[in-house]
């Protein structure tokens, strides 16, 4: 999966970033991520102070985007477009019991004597390999 | 010396930085060769500036156009140039 810019900045906003609030010595209330100093929101109300802050935010994971710079993350966090989850090859093969033996389709039967167990459809399994 | 370096000093030795823009923190950032990021409708604004030994350095502003900065901004600014090496 390819991810656009707008898709990042989605998974971004949704990460576990350390906040803190602070009081500035003029009084003025801040919410801060701690892993981002460029992102500091203020205001007046609880309200404002929280849309300042995610405006903030917003604006300082588009900057790091923008610049193809290297995020500093939340603990524990990778990112999805860093780290792709490794292609998963799922492989059917189909196999039957002769003697009691799961056998290949393909595989011979080297004791001679594959015809000695009648063929039903009800023993085709499936082996999934990762 | 030059515009931006004694606006530069000047906020560094302001223990109470309320009385400057943002047109002149932005001057500062410029000298410094800070880089703005694109920004959206709102009013942060966001400059990226890179030390002599190629770490990302990030400020937030906020400029809303009119009036002074807030005194948090300005300090802000100011530690991040300080903790990076920009200021001695």
């Amino acid at each position: 999966m390819a991810w656009t810019q707008e898709q990042k900045l989605a998974r971004l906003l949704t990460l576990p970033w350390t906040i803190r609030l602070e009081r500035t010595p003029e009084g003025d209330n801040l919410l801060r991520v701690a892993e981002l100093p460029a992102a500091v929101g203020t205001g007046e109300t609880d309200e404002e102070i929280a849309r300042d802050f995610w405006e903030a935010l917003e604006a300082t994971l588009r900057a790091y985007l923008h610049f193809g710079d290297e995020l500093p993350l939340p603990p524990g966090v990778t990112l999805p477009w860093e780290h792709p989850v490794e292609k998963v090859v799922i492989v059917h093969t189909k196999f039957r019991f002769v003697r009691h033996q799961a056998r290949l389709i393909d595989q011979p039967d080297t004791a001679g004597s594959a015809g000695s167990e009648r063929w039903e459809p009800k023993h085709f399994g499936e082996a999934v390999e990762v | 010396m030059s515009r931006w370096r004694k606006l530069l000093a000047d906020m560094a030795n302001d223990s109470d930085p309320r009385n400057y823009t943002y047109e002149e923190a932005v001057a500062v950032l410029r000298g410094l060769s800070f880089a703005a990021a694109p920004h959206g409708a709102g009013s942060h604004r966001v400059w990226r500036g890179l030390t002599q030994g190629g770490t990302v350095v990030v400020v937030g502003l906020v400029d809303r156009g009119h009036g002074t900065l807030k005194p948090y901004l300005i300090r802000e600014m100011i530690a991040q140039l300080r903790s990076n090496g920009f200021i001695s």
